[in-house]
């Protein structure tokens, strides 16, 4: 009987922990991502590299969980690779406090000093803006500048003129 | 001509059973009922075999029940019961019963309209029979569940398709209450004994589960075969009978692994009754191995886990996942019930979970009593045997294997009612319950979506009428599987994550939750259709530069949700800027789940490794270096939803010595990759998908109808609310 327990308990644990090891499979072809350092096609402000992305019109210091403030005229750069169907999304947020002073808050976007879009956003809280690029819009392979301008902006105290804040902002397929 | 084919290949199947059971039994035991759960088990191994061996062909199965049959004709006559009973009140009960026979043969030989019925036991069943026996599946966890049913329903499937199959079913039914009956009358208590096999008989979800390819009450006639078989070798001691208790206690196991207990419970009557308690013991357990041996082997060897889809952590395995075995388990705990305290009112009178067994079983307390008589103790002993399980899985129909045991009890307790009182509240009780299950009277009181017999589909039952509209009408996604069948071609792979009624389809379908492999798929098809599923999220761990033996990665636990997996999409090591090249001589190691760790080395962000179990301290992944390498820093590419927090680096040193070498890495979130949703696509291909299934309501669908184009799919089908796409 000893014996007979001893086996199965033999074959029960060889079952058990005889777990594989593996070699590096054959290498794929990688997908295009953006870099981690420098300058790419999106910003995520709370990444280490996020000020490359900023021309002008933005908070220095990311805040919070990870956003930062765009002012009265806010201009972000980009360099973009070929996309397919490429679109501009931008999350950003529009506070209570600052909601209740301004009110439903018009964005008006321009791409490389075109006018690209304008939209009008009349809910507080957390927004997401997202819209296909017109073939032409965009210089691909190189810089792109893309402004976003509020239509009103908030006072603070401080006298700092505050547009949205925002966490993220650049190009996706 | 299709109703008869249907009635041969059910009539065949039953005869053959009845022939193996009367070779088995000979004189020992003259009822039909106990003969054919009997010759059920012996069929069922018999086609196991024949289905391993790959011969599943309608002509072997003619031949070997021509063969049975033929060996068992000096056996098949069936001695009746001296002691008979014919009151006034048998012919109104004769009336009773076949008046629910006649709606339970109509909806038995209607099309098969079962949820399980047509998701998994037949499209198994058809499959073995396209496939001529089985082969090796690791992508649907019901294929690695025992099948002893299933065997018989093949054989009867192999002449008349899915009602045949059913009906095999309610064969089943009629056994079991034929014997409660004949219990009865051996016991001295004929009265109770009838009125019990009715109140079991005409149980709405006894009914609709006994009309369908289902397999509880299977299980019920089963256990309650084998409990007269105990009984009635206590009685006569015949070693044949010894033999007979194994082999349907292990039928019990081969059928539903939640009846297992069948096998201690005949193991143990046995030794607790015999005076040769070692032999006899071994007996039975030798007899009940040969019904469910088979089925261990078979998992054991293909899916790496006998006892599969369930103690996976026992037996870890790559096919069913610690983490969705403890999901699937926890729901079928619970379903949607907000507390057990609705359990009573919603198994017997409601039917929220898949059923009622009807209001007057909500006297089953009444059972309590019967223990009063040594009879009322064996039945209750039975009830709790086969009952045990129930709190594994709380839908109504798992209450049908102890259901016969319980109503004996309280029929016997009533009856035991000094005078005539007792006797007549019982037909009372019998006469409720017959008004109160009829089909259309449930909607009544039941949810409307209870899970019950609808309408008397004679016409459909006869082929008069067309299946189809029926289909259409009662099966949901009837009409996608339709779609399929007429959209792609032959051995073509479709991937949903909707169980549909695969009965109706020859098309390999794989549906997302069933196995580890198409979780995967699922997962990796929302990577490319929602943002937040993307491989945005990097985990820089950045270290003194140092000689290193292997690194690893390893969790701690800390800042995870509960129910979260860990995922890692891309590993890579760094000496300054230069990525470690992934030589031949690593050995890439995951702990406790090891397989799939390949795909966080293959420099693809598509692919990913996932740890199979929820996220806890000492889980690791590993990389060897075989030999010893500079590094200083170890990025992590995966989706936003891994938490940082949790993990920390340690290292090996030339000595061999592990080290904490960064105790926390910082996390970045970058754009999604270029060309996502294509390479998503390919990558599905890859796994071997043709085809995707989407309803309205999955996730992911919006983004593939809106960006078909980006995906490089095409669309080749709708279907109310689903669409088919074909990948490239």
């Amino acid at each position: 009987m000893h014996r007979l327990l001893g086996v199965v308990t033999a074959l029960v644990a060889a079952g058990c922990n005889a777990l594989p090891d593996y070699p590096p499979p054959p290498q794929r072809e990688a997908l295009i991502r953006p870099a981690a350092n420098g300058l790419s096609y999106f910003l995520n402000v709370a990444n280490p590299n996020a000020d490359a992305y900023i021309v002008q019109g933005i908070g220095a210091k990311t805040e919070g969980g990870g956003f930062r403030w765009a002012f009265a005229h806010p201009v972000l750069r980009f360099t973009v690779p070929p996309m397919d169907h490429p679109k501009f999304v931008m999350d950003f947020a529009l506070p209570e406090p600052t909601f209740r002073v301004t009110g439903p808050l018009t964005l008006t976007f321009s791409i490389n000093g075109r006018f690209f879009d304008q939209r009008r956003f009349a809910e507080m809280g957390q927004q997401h803006y997202e819209r296909e690029v017109p073939a032409g819009f965009l210089r691909i392979g190189a810089l792109n500048l893309v402004s976003i301008d509020p239509d009103k902006v908030f006072t603070a105290e401080d006298g700092a003129k505050l547009g949205f804040p925002f966490s993220r902002a650049g190009f996706v397929e | 001509m299709q109703a008869l084919l249907i009635l041969f290949g059910a009539l065949f199947a039953v005869a053959v059973s009845l022939a193996c059971g009367r070779l088995l039994l000979r004189d020992a035991v003259p009822d039909p009922g106990i003969s054919f759960v009997c010759g059920a088990a012996v069929l069922s191994v018999a086609v196991f075999a024949v289905a391993a061996a790959g011969v599943v062909y309608a002509p072997v199965f003619v031949c070997l029940g021509a063969v049975v049959i033929w060996s068992a004709r000096r056996h098949l006559r069936f001695s009746q019961s001296k002691r008979r009973w014919r009151g006034p009140a048998f012919y109104a009960f004769a009336v009773l019963f076949l008046a629910y026979f006649a709606v339970y043969f109509i909806h038995a030989m209607a099309p098969e309209i079962s949820p399980d019925g047509t998701a998994y036991h037949l499209s198994l069943v058809a499959r073995y029979l396209r496939e001529h026996g089985f082969h090796r599946i690791t992508t649907n966890m019901y294929a690695s569940l025992s099948q002893g049913i299933e065997m018989l329903f093949l054989f009867a499937f192999a002449f008349g398709k899915h009602s045949a199959a059913a009906l095999v079913h309610l064969a089943f039914l009629l056994a079991l209450v034929w014997q409660m009956a004949a219990y009865g009358r051996r016991t001295g208590f004929p009265f109770a004994g009838v009125c019990a096999a009715f109140l079991v008989f005409a149980s709405p979800v006894v009914g609709i589960d006994g009309a369908s390819a289902y397999n509880d009450v299977a299980v019920a006639a089963i256990a309650f075969t084998l409990f007269q078989l105990l009984e009635l070798w206590q009685a006569g001691r015949e070693t044949r009978l010894l033999v007979a208790a194994g082999l349907v206690a292990g039928f019990a196991y081969a059928v539903k692994y939640s009846a297992a207990l069948a096998v201690p419970y005949a193991i143990g009557y046995v030794g607790w009754k015999s005076q040769h308690r070692w032999r006899d013991m071994a007996i039975v357990a030798g007899c009940a191995g040969v019904l469910i041996v088979p089925w261990l082997a078979k998992n054991w060897l293909w899916v790496h886990n006998p006892v599969a889809p369930f103690f996976n952590q026992l037996f870890l395995n790559p096919y069913v996942s610690t983490s969705f075995e403890a999901e699937y388990s926890e729901y079928l705990r619970h379903y949607e019930l907000s507390g057990l305290r609705e359990l009573p009112l919603q198994v017997t009178t409601y039917g929220k979970l898949s059923g009622l067994l009807g209001p007057v079983f909500l006297l089953a307390p009444l059972a309590l009593t019967a223990a009063f008589r040594r009879e009322g103790r064996r039945l209750l002993v039975a009830s709790v045997v086969f009952g045990a399980a129930y709190f594994l899985n709380i839908g109504a129909r798992f209450l049908i294997p102890p259901l016969p045991f319980v109503a004996l009890a309280i029929a016997l307790a009533l009856c035991s009612v000094p005078g005539s009182t007792g006797r007549v509240i019982l037909a009372a009780v019998v006469l409720i319950h017959a008004y109160l299950s009829w089909p259309s009277r449930v909607p009544k009181y039941g949810k409307d979506d209870a899970w019950r017999l609808r309408g008397i589909p004679w016409r459909e039952a006869l082929r008069i009428r067309s299946e189809e509209a029926y289909l259409e009408r009662w099966v949901p996604y009837y009409d996608a599987v339709r779609m399929i069948e007429s959209a792609t071609p032959q051995g073509s792979t479709v991937f949903t994550s909707e169980p549909i009624p695969e009965a109706y389809t020859s098309r390999q379908v794989l549906v997302e939750y069933q196995a580890t492999e198409n979780q995967v798929t699922g997962r990796t098809f929302r990577m490319g259709a929602r943002p937040e599923d993307a491989p945005t999220a990097r985990l820089h761990f950045s270290f003194p530069r140092q000689t290193l033996r292997a690194i690893r990665v390893v969790h701690t636990g800390a800042g995870v949700p509960v129910a979260a997996l860990w995922k890692i999409h891309e590993l890579r090591i760094f000496d300054g800027d230069r990525e470690l090249p992934r030589r031949p001589e690593w050995r890439l190691r995951a702990r406790p789940y090891a397989w799939g760790i390949q795909n966080a080395f293959d420099n693809s962000p598509v692919t990913f490794w996932i740890s199979g179990d929820r996220s806890r301290p000492g889980m690791y992944v590993q990389v060897d270096f075989g030999r010893e390498e500079n590094a200083d820093a170890l990025d992590i590419e995966t989706t936003p939803d891994q938490w940082q927090a949790g993990l920390t680096l340690d290292g090996q040193t030339a000595s061999g010595e592990w080290k904490s070498i960064a105790p926390a890495g910082s996390q970045t979130e970058e754009g999604r990759p270029l060309g996502l949703r294509r390479a998503v696509a390919s990558e599905l291909k890859r796994r071997g998908i043709d085809y995707l299934l989407l309803f309205d309501q999955n996730v992911g669908d919006d983004d593939l109808r809106r960006n078909t184009e980006q995906w490089g799919v095409r669309l080749v089908g709708t279907a109310k609310g689903a669409r088919l796409y074909q990948l490239p």
